[in-house]
């Protein structure tokens, strides 16, 4: 290594870039939603080997997501949202993202399977070759349905929260998989409206840069009311109860209100006002805060037991 | 001939401070994930004995039954745990 590449690499590379290689951001709700599926499992676990699967869904997501930032590297340093991340901008070497990357892959499955069980631990290295390998290497350059199909990794928390409590994948947790897998699209997509013109730059084929905004803003609404659908399945399911069908109505009717203001609005387009970006912008804050209040209620209800105790309304329940 | 000379990049302080913050970490995170392993392993240690234990107790107590009774049949055990 020459004397500016060890300047390059070290000159101010910190804990917080290699933190910040971890997109802490989106580990945040994947454990959040873990969480969600470890406590609505119907096993106790004890409180060493919960917080020790948690702990590995989330080293899982930083390895997951230290290998995006190596793999995407060139187009970050394109984009303006994402320009000053610590590879691009040369704090963190690509080598040692990529080793981060691979070491936390390797700690988070070994540590997950020793607490809980194989089958944990085997869900969680496919959420991280998904997202690493199928969606960041394969699916993001090559195809506008890139955050539809790559959704699937962010929506597997709750089913390796589930599988590490039980060992088993039953509907229930495929019904929190299919509640994240369906926000996805509206949530990034409202994001990508405003940032198209980045994502055309970089040669990322984002919804609005190839099919138009005018075909992304019906799209987000199409999904947002698939959403209101499937949102109510944990509660067919038994396993939302008053209060997670309270918080997914209100939710749901919130952001089926945000989305049509989404839709008749003129965010993405080439003439797109500031009050139009803003309109786009609150559907993307709101639907975080709609993921975390679903899977919150869930948590509140499973782990004070009021699931049982309020009422519910389970008609698929056995099924 | 001259000998050849290694060259070695000379760090700066900051950069030294920030490469020994960094292997502070790591030791840290060494530390953490034995610790974690090791406590992993005592729980699992006790659940397999105390779910070893409930195993002969139901065994011991299906088998005074069959001889109390005097049917004969032979005691039928339920597997637990999906992944023992």
């Amino acid at each position: 290594m020459t004397d500016q590449a060890m300047n390059t690499s070290a000159k101010a590379a910190s804990i917080r870039d290699y933190i910040d290689l971890m997109k802490p951001r989106i580990m945040m709700l994947v454990v959040f939603t873990a969480a969600a599926g470890l406590v609505a499992a119907p096993v106790d676990l004890h409180p060493v080997t919960s917080f020790t699967a948690l702990l590995s869904v989330a080293l899982g997501s930083g390895a997951a997501g230290a290998i995006n930032m190596w793999f995407d590297a060139d187009i970050d340093a394109i984009m303006t949202r994402t320009a000053t991340r610590p590879l691009p901008s040369g704090r963190v070497q690509p080598g040692d993202a990529l080793s981060l990357g691979i070491f936390m892959s390797m700690i988070s499955v070994t540590l997950m399977t020793l607490a809980t069980n194989w089958q944990a631990g085997a869900l969680l290295a496919f959420s991280i070759f998904f997202y690493a390998v199928i969606y960041t290497m394969w699916l993001k350059r090559s195809t506008s349905q890139n955050i539809v199909i790559g959704g699937a990794a962010g929506a597997f928390p709750p089913v390796i929260g589930w599988a590490a409590a039980t060992g088993t994948f039953p509907m229930e947790a495929w019904a929190l998989f299919a509640l994240t897998f369906v926000w996805t699209p509206p949530h990034f997509w409202a994001l990508s409206l405003v940032a198209n013109k980045d994502y055309a730059n970089a040669g990322v084929p984002m919804m609005p840069v190839v099919h138009g905004a005018k075909s992304t803003r019906f799209q987000i609404l199409a999904y947002t009311l698939l959403l209101l659908i499937v949102s109510a399945i944990p509660t067919l399911l038994g396993t939302g109860g008053l209060i997670y069908t309270v918080t997914a109505a209100l939710g749901g009717a919130v952001f089926l209100g945000l989305a049509v203001q989404v839709f008749l609005s003129r965010a993405g387009d080439a003439d797109m006002e500031p009050k139009d970006r803003k309109i786009a912008l609150r559907l993307f804050a709101f639907s975080i805060f709609y993921l975390a209040a679903l899977f919150g209620a869930l948590i509140i209800e499973h782990a004070t037991g009021l699931h049982q105790m309020l009422p519910r309304f389970a008609v698929l329940a056995g099924a | 001939m001259e000998p050849s000379v290694t060259e070695y990049p000379q760090m700066s302080p900051e950069e030294a401070a920030a490469r020994k913050k960094r292997n502070i970490f790591i030791a840290l995170g060494l530390v953490v994930f034995m610790g974690l392993v090791f406590t992993i392993t005592l729980v699992r240690i006790r659940e397999n004995v105390a779910r070893g234990q409930d195993w002969q107790a139901e065994t011991a107590g299906q088998q005074s039954g069959v001889a109390q009774s005097g049917s004969g049949a032979p005691p039928v055990t339920q597997s637990e745990g999906a992944d023992e």
